[in-house]
């Protein structure tokens, strides 16, 4: 009562559904990120994972980059609020480092604030 | 004078009345999610569909569509519109597996093309008609992949019914 041809229907179906939820989920995520310091300004992509040091006049920034999000991982700052936002995946997020003068910023296909906070 | 019924017009009204009967149980149950249904009334177009074929399908489940709509007192609103949208998409996919893959699918198959295709119809309707907002397409994946699981249920429940009736006489 079951043949062969409803799994591959069924296959197909969730094939489609998953590759319309993908298509259509990614559109607020972050493509890339702008990330600023005192002589440095780059535009990465977010792909893969790596890290970004940023000569500032406290020391070095460490920017965590990893699939899709980023971070601040460390930095020479006293008060390490940029440290304590903890991972940035929203296009138009933001983090900073004021005291070293580091800033990383999403930025998406489609991005929908010009700033989020939390 | 009576006008002649063919024995086709017979089976016909007897699962439309079936078929709109379940139509009714069912919209007097609360549903989790808006646009949600298990849509049980398909089991009986699933099996007419498999037993008698398309036209006798066709025939029932716009005769369980408008006489539903009247009997809920919403023929001719926009709920109307999206059901009937719904129900003509999924005659169309019933159409298209019959005649292009009916020797490998079966009543589960055949029942989650069908309960796809009527999701598809009726948000199409009701995002480019009713609510044009660029972002109600994103929920469309989560209506998609909850029709195919309840379309899934209603083919299955239709296939072990299948089995269970004796060969039509015909």
């Amino acid at each position: 009562m079951i043949r062969a041809g409803d799994f591959v229907v069924i296959a197909v179906s969730v094939l489609i559904i998953v590759m319309l939820a993908a298509g259509l989920w990614q559109r607020g995520q972050a493509r890339h990120v702008t990330v600023h310091g005192e002589h440095f300004h780059k535009d990465l992509p977010l792909a893969g994972k790596r890290e970004v040091r940023v000569a500032g006049p406290l020391g070095e920034t460490v920017i965590e980059i990893e699939q899709g999000r980023v971070r601040i991982a460390a930095s020479p700052c006293a008060g390490k609020l940029c440290m304590r936002q903890g991972w940035l995946e929203t296009a138009g997020a933001a983090a900073a480092c004021v005291p070293n003068r580091v800033s990383v910023a999403l930025r998406g296909a489609d991005t929908r604030f010009d700033a989020v906070s939390f | 004078m009576t006008a002649a019924t063919s024995r086709e017009d017979r089976l016909a009204a007897g699962f439309a009345a079936l078929a709109v009967c379940i139509h009714l149980l069912e919209s007097a149950v609360p549903m989790i999610l808006p646009g949600v249904k298990p849509g049980l009334a398909n089991i009986v177009v699933l099996i007419v569909l498999l037993r008698y074929g398309f036209r006798l399908a066709a025939s029932v489940t716009l005769l369980r569509v408008v006489i539903g709509a009247t009997l809920l007192g919403t023929l001719f609103t926009p709920t109307f519109f999206l059901s009937l949208a719904g129900a003509l998409a999924s005659l169309a996919a019933a159409g298209a597996v019959q005649l292009l893959a009916r020797r490998y699918v079966g009543a589960v198959g055949t029942g989650a093309v069908m309960a796809m295709a009527h999701m598809s119809g009726q948000f199409l309707l009701a995002w480019l008609v009713f609510v044009p907002h660029p972002a109600l397409v994103n929920i469309l994946p989560v209506l998609l992949a909850a029709s195919l699981g309840l379309g899934i249920v209603t083919g299955i429940i239709a296939a072990s019914v299948l089995v269970r009736l004796p060969t039509p006489t015909s």
